[in-house]
């Protein structure tokens, strides 16, 4: 975290505030999320993608290679076509074949890697990998679009533009697996590379040559190119399911570093004391653009809808109060953060997001703190008492519920033996809650703060006889030293929305687009506006880009 | 071969599987990750989860902590811990603890020393293993898995078609 106290700034918003799952459930992409960060490095080193390798028939299935020289080091994307039955097509982890499948792979595969990689990839989990190989992902066609713009293409016609401003997306990517999956290489193999030591840099990279692929392979099967301003609106989908959600109440250090990095950033805006014209017209540029992305920005859930509909009703409101002499007055970003609460949640956090844009300068080397080699650590010296008065001091939310409550542990979070998939149960109605996942972090402090004495006593000696407080002695000294690493919801409680936790981490990933098929289930879209292969010299002006069709 | 990301996240829900909580099982599969990646054999991570999840019979003293008797699961943890409070010294019940013990003392930070079934704290920092992959016999991933599955909730058609809150096809 090298750059985060070096200034000076204004506070950071209260993590009470920050981390509760109603607002993590309203992120939007910024230029801190990883795709955007990933372009930047990839346009700042003049990368260029090559395809050495494409054979792919008539109807598009074979396999191709790309490849790329980045930070000194040369991957490859093998990415396999192949015919999948309508019948077998789910974006479910329970799949066991998909259109598509990938592997990123350390170097320039020889005949032989490419051979391999062609024959255990469509397999995915059910296949063994090596050391070389980085990223496994796949992708299913989104066969509507896809279907039309193949036909469209042969019939010597654009793509209906109607049709791919509603989809977004050629194929959807339905998992992007790395750090050492079913023995692909563990992070620790790349992470001190350049370009790879922010989070998800390789599964990003990985994600950004897909989409390359998917437009080429309509592009082949239609016999022409597609015009350059559909293939940059042609991002790439993602089908995500609760198996992100574990991640970020598991990865608590790398959870604060994400949010104090983006909180940091907003401090530092809002301390800016006077805007120049330049950047006041990159503000009424973004939000006029915002305005275009919220317009053509529709789903089917209703939560979101509604949070949408509230997010276009009041965008004009909030545009309105961007007068001339706002943006002119002494710290006027800080001034229009502090005015945003007069409205939703989402739209503050809309706001917050538009005004990180136009200030790559100020922030974008904070993103250099995202990735943590560290892992949460107990302290055992510390005594009975303190932890007590930690528990008291941050853990309100979670200790102030009654847990015999049907309603406060209404859910249990578990994994299925079929395929491992992440599931989540009605604790009342369904077997299995004797095998819960341990993500009742909230109910588990509770527990600790039941028993724990108050005295001198320290902490390490409690453990030693009382070892099933362990873990929750930890989150509680984690969250001390972290502010922003918890989210501060019982995540068993009836009116949890999983689907909160998912949007966040996917914010950070830089998707846009949510389209949530139910309260645990999300589609999105990634890299829509962004550059292309041969547009990495024009690579960070694409935030909520509005398709220019 | 298998990732050291692997081992630690089926070791950890093996450890779970075998009746440890969750915050101890944590420890374990990290510490199997130093364990394996530094060398060490499978043979004693199998032997640790095959041990009772009973309490660990220990005696605090000034710099000191004698271990009588207990799982290595629970011990490890303890070891940790007694570092991080200041004693220099574990004294083992079982030698054969001593490996894995070391390689939990590695993933807390802490170098260590062994004779016999005596640790010892010493100021060089813990060597950090090599990236994998590593080698582990199928015997002992089989026992491990077989552990693990008790985590995993059996299939039902109910889970299947509303647990994950997505359908089962996406012809769209």
């Amino acid at each position: 975290m090298k750059d985060l106290s070096s200034r000076d700034h204004l506070p950071l918003r209260a993590p009470s505030d920050v981390m509760r799952l109603r607002r993590m459930g309203a992120a939007f992409p910024t230029r801190l999320s990883f795709m955007r960060t990933l372009l930047r490095a990839l346009g700042a080193e003049g990368v260029t993608v090559s395809r050495p390798v494409w054979e792919i028939d008539a109807q598009g299935f074979g396999h191709a290679v790309y490849t790329l020289r980045f930070g000194g080091h040369d991957y490859a994307l093998v990415a396999v076509s192949n015919d999948l039955p309508a019948d077998q097509r789910t974006d479910r982890v329970i799949a066991t074949a998909w259109d598509t499948a990938y592997v990123l792979y350390d170097g320039i595969p020889d005949a032989d890697e490419v051979a391999r990689i062609v024959a255990t990839a469509p397999k995915q989990e059910a296949a063994r990998y090596s050391a070389r190989d980085l990223v496994l992902s796949r992708a299913n066609k989104s066969v509507r679009l896809f279907d039309h713009v193949v036909a469209a293409l042969k019939a010597g016609r654009d793509p209906d533009a109607a049709l791919v401003r509603e989809t977004g997306y050629l194929m959807r990517t339905t998992a992007v697996y790395g750090n050492g999956k079913f023995g692909i290489a563990d992070r620790a193999h790349i992470a001190d590379r350049p370009g790879m030591g922010g989070p998800f840099m390789a599964e990003m990279l990985t994600v950004w040559l897909i989409r390359g692929f998917t437009h080429d392979l309509v592009e082949h099967i239609g016999g022409t190119r597609l015009p350059r301003a559909v293939k940059r609106h042609l991002g790439i989908g993602n089908a995500t399911g609760l198996g992100m959600a574990p991640f970020l109440v598991n990865h608590p250090l790398l959870l604060d570093a994400w949010m104090q990095v983006r909180e940091t950033a907003l401090a530092r805006v809002r301390t800016i004391e006077a805007l120049d014209a330049d950047q006041i017209g990159q503000i009424y540029d973004l939000t006029a653009r915002a305005a275009g992305h919220l317009a053509s920005w529709q789903v089917s859930d209703p939560i979101a809808a509604d949070r949408i509909k509230t997010l276009c009703e009041e965008w004009p409101r909030f545009a309105a109060t961007l007068t001339p002499e706002a943006l002119t007055a002494q710290r006027p970003l800080d001034r229009i953060i502090r005015d945003s609460t007069q409205f939703s949640v989402d739209t503050q956090e809309l706001i917050v997001a538009l005004l990180l844009e136009p200030f790559g300068d100020l922030i974008d080397g904070l993103t250099d703190c995202m990735a943590t080699p560290f892992e949460p650590r107990i302290d055992p010296a510390m005594t009975c008492a303190d932890v007590a008065a930690l528990i008291g001091r941050d853990w309100g939310w979670a200790t102030d519920l009654d847990y015999s409550n049907s309603d406060a542990c209404a859910r249990f979070w578990y994994v299925s033996a079929a395929k491992q998939e992440p599931r989540l149960g009605n604790r009342h109605a369904e077997p299995g809650a004797e095998r819960e996942s341990p993500l009742d972090i909230g109910r588990q402090v509770a527990a600790l703060a039941k028993v724990l004495p108050s005295d001198a006593t320290p902490v390490g000696r409690y453990l030693a006889t009382h070892p099933e407080h362990r873990a929750a002695v930890r989150r509680v000294q984690t969250l001390a030293r972290h502010p922003y690493s918890e989210i501060r919801e019982n995540l068993i409680g009836m009116d949890c929305l999983p689907i909160d936790i998912l949007r966040c981490k996917l914010a950070f990933f830089g998707a846009a687009r949510f389209d949530p098929k139910s309260d645990r289930w999300t589609r999105i879209t990634l890299a829509q506006g962004a550059p292309l292969f041969d547009e990495l010299d024009n690579a960070d002006d694409w935030w909520l880009p509005v398709p220019e069709l | 071969m298998r990732s050291l990301a692997e081992i630690g996240a089926l070791v950890e829900k093996a450890a779970r599987g075998a009746g440890y909580p969750h915050g101890v099982a944590a420890d374990f599969g990290t510490a199997a990750k130093i364990h394996l990646g530094s060398g060490g054999d499978a043979a004693a991570i199998t032997a640790a989860l095959r041990e009772e999840p009973t309490k660990v019979d220990l005696d605090w003293q000034a710099e000191v902590v004698i271990i009588h008797g207990g799982p290595m699961i629970l011990i490890g943890p303890v070891a940790q811990d007694a570092f991080g409070m200041g004693c220099n010294e574990i004294v083992l019940d079982d030698a054969g603890h001593v490996p894995l013990l070391q390689a939990y003392l590695s993933a807390a930070g802490y170098g260590s020393s062994a004779e016999g079934n005596m640790i010892t704290h010493t100021k060089e920092p813990a060597a950090a293993p090599a990236p994998g992959p590593v080698a582990v016999p199928e015997a002992h991933w089989q026992a491990w898995e077989a552990l693990a599955a008790e985590t995993f909730v059996p299939e039902s058609a109910a889970s299947r078609s509303a647990g994950a809150g997505a359908g089962l096809t996406d012809n769209d």
